[in-house]
């Protein structure tokens, strides 16, 4: 998936607050909402599921993209079900987990289908985050992609090479391909360093 | 190891991000105290590596593969301080963009791999390297320091869940850690493979603040911020802690029934917060650990006048 610049945005519309400081603060105050209620009390979790099917339809964001951004926590999930089986009021406490889990997930997933990593940024300046935090985010999303694209080239080239990774050693040999990764990353920090100060940074 | 939204209630995800936030601003004071303007480009491009490192697969065997965590990883390479800055910026990328994690939890799992796992990590490295001179001979020091971060960080889940009553210590503690310690072993190989590359191709990228100084010594912080830093950090604890706080007598108690004295015991005045509760009717956790975070203040401020009272000036009386 691509990172950097604006998401691929499914959203036929705008919906919701402007600024994205304001959606930003309004989605995460939503997912501690519904985290926190305690599980006795899940009848209460229906009303948001309904209002998140309204706002999912009215964006115009599909249902199976969405229901692919919960994927990862399936497996969690399963683990902490077979720690609950047995347990007195089983079914109600992994259904309320499911249940927080996957609205919780839903939200943040129509957030960064709204907003875009731009937007995201300077909401997150916007709210005052750790300046330096702040940056941090902008410079993972900015080079995520392209550290990726590298390891996909480097691979590339040995394979052109007619290089073949015997199996048994295969795992150290990946290993040293992520450590020469690492040395290139490190080289185009001190490149992006020198241009961030030829630029007149500080 | 992500812990998503929903599983941990109110007072874990407070006490995580109580202790978390402390934990992240000593971090952030440490890293903003080296003059150095390369900090951020470094520490920006190192958790792009480490979000991308994340995603290449390791075959296992048996069509099963592992990836990377990193967390020891960092804390060998860029030190423990900004090893923690770059775990959670890599956690708070997974969770907002790709839902990997949750946002209430996510001081939680920065607790988890960004302070205990490099922490760990960090501690193991530095006390086992002392006796290492070469590049093989640090073999040993990072495959422990890997695997018992691995190990330390999934405690410190486990204990989370448990504390927050989502699962029983007793149920989730052992598979949680015999998956993590096979997990560990590949975590510790890869890394492993990975440093010793490094140090035979590059040594001069590993963090080594005895000779070469990437991040300078903290600066001393101002006192208030000692103590604020000091103070969330024990509410956070005691919020995480109330849970496995024990309702058995403590062994003075336990020795006083056995001996049948305790009748003989007299109050000279009423405790102002009986048996470690508040009064009122909130739940349990909430009295039991207001009732310690007054404690731990009514101790702080003790404390304080005590340190003022050794630091008063001290002049010359004369004694007429």
């Amino acid at each position: 998936m691509r990172i950097d610049g604006p998401f691929p945005t499914a959203a036929k519309e705008r919906f919701g607050p402007r600024s994205p400081a304001r959606r930003i603060v309004f989605a995460f105050a939503w997912v501690a909402l519904i985290a926190l209620l305690p599980a006795r009390l899940w009848i209460w979790q229906l009303p948001s599921a309904f209002a998140l099917i309204f706002v999912t339809r009215k964006l115009g964001v599909s249902f199976t993209a969405l229901g692919k951004r919960t994927l990862l926590i399936w497996p969690f999930v399963g683990f902490t079900a077979l720690g609950l089986l047995g347990q007195p009021e089983w079914h109600l406490r992994v259904g309320n987990l499911v249940l927080k889990a996957v609205l919780s997930i839903w939200i943040l997933s129509l957030l960064t289908q709204t907003t875009s990593v731009i937007e995201l940024i300077a909401g997150l300046r916007r709210l005052h985050f750790p300046a330096i935090w702040v940056e941090l985010f902008a410079f993972l999303v900015r080079y995520a992609s392209v550290l990726a694209t590298e390891w996909n080239r480097m691979q590339l080239a040995r394979e052109a090479r007619t290089f073949h990774l015997p199996s048994r050693e295969r795992w150290r040999l990946l290993a040293q391909s992520l450590g020469c990764l690492f040395i290139r990353a490190y080289e185009r920090a001190e490149r992006i360093h020198q241009a961030m100060l030829a630029r007149g940074y500080r | 190891m992500h812990i998503p939204d929903g599983f941990l209630d109110l007072k874990t995800c407070l006490g995580s991000f109580c202790v978390a936030g402390a934990g992240f601003a000593i971090a952030l004071r440490k890293v903003n105290a080296s003059c150095s303007d390369k900090t951020v480009p470094l520490l920006g491009v190192m958790s792009a590596f480490l979000f991308a490192g994340q995603t290449v697969n390791f075959p296992i065997g048996g069509g099963i593969s592992g990836h990377l965590l990193g967390s020891a990883l960092a804390s060998i390479v860029l030190g423990p301080s900004g090893a923690a800055l770059v775990m959670a910026t890599v956690l708070f990328v997974q969770c907002l963009l790709f839902q990997d994690g949750g946002i209430t939890t996510l001081a939680a799992n920065f607790l988890n791999l960004g302070l205990v796992a490099v922490g760990t990590g960090s501690l193991v490295f530095r006390s086992l390297s002392r006796w290492a001179n070469g590049p093989s001979s640090l073999v040993v020091p990072v495959a422990v320091a890997s695997w018992c971060s691995v190990l330390a960080a999934s405690l410190s889940c486990a204990l989370e869940l448990a504390g927050s009553g989502t699962v029983s210590l007793r149920v989730v503690l052992a598979p949680m850690l015999v998956i993590h310690a096979v997990i560990g072993l590949g975590e510790a190989a890869i890394t492993t493979a990975m440093i010793t590359f490094l140090v035979r191709v590059r040594p001069d990228l590993i963090y080594d603040p005895a000779k070469q100084l990437k991040f300078r010594p903290a600066a001393a912080g101002t006192a208030r911020s000692h103590v604020l830093a000091g103070l969330a950090m024990a509410v956070g604890v005691v919020l995480l802690a109330t849970p496995f706080s024990s309702p058995l007598p403590d062994g003075l108690e336990a020795l006083a029934e056995k001996l049948n004295f305790q009748n003989r015991a007299r109050t000279f005045w009423p405790a102002p917060l009986p048996e470690y509760s508040f009064p009122g009717s909130s739940p349990e956790w909430l009295s039991v650990s207001l009732a310690v975070i007054c404690g731990i203040i009514f101790t702080l401020v003790l404390l304080w006048g005590f340190a003022r009272w050794l630091r008063r000036p001290r002049t010359e009386s004369h004694a007429d």
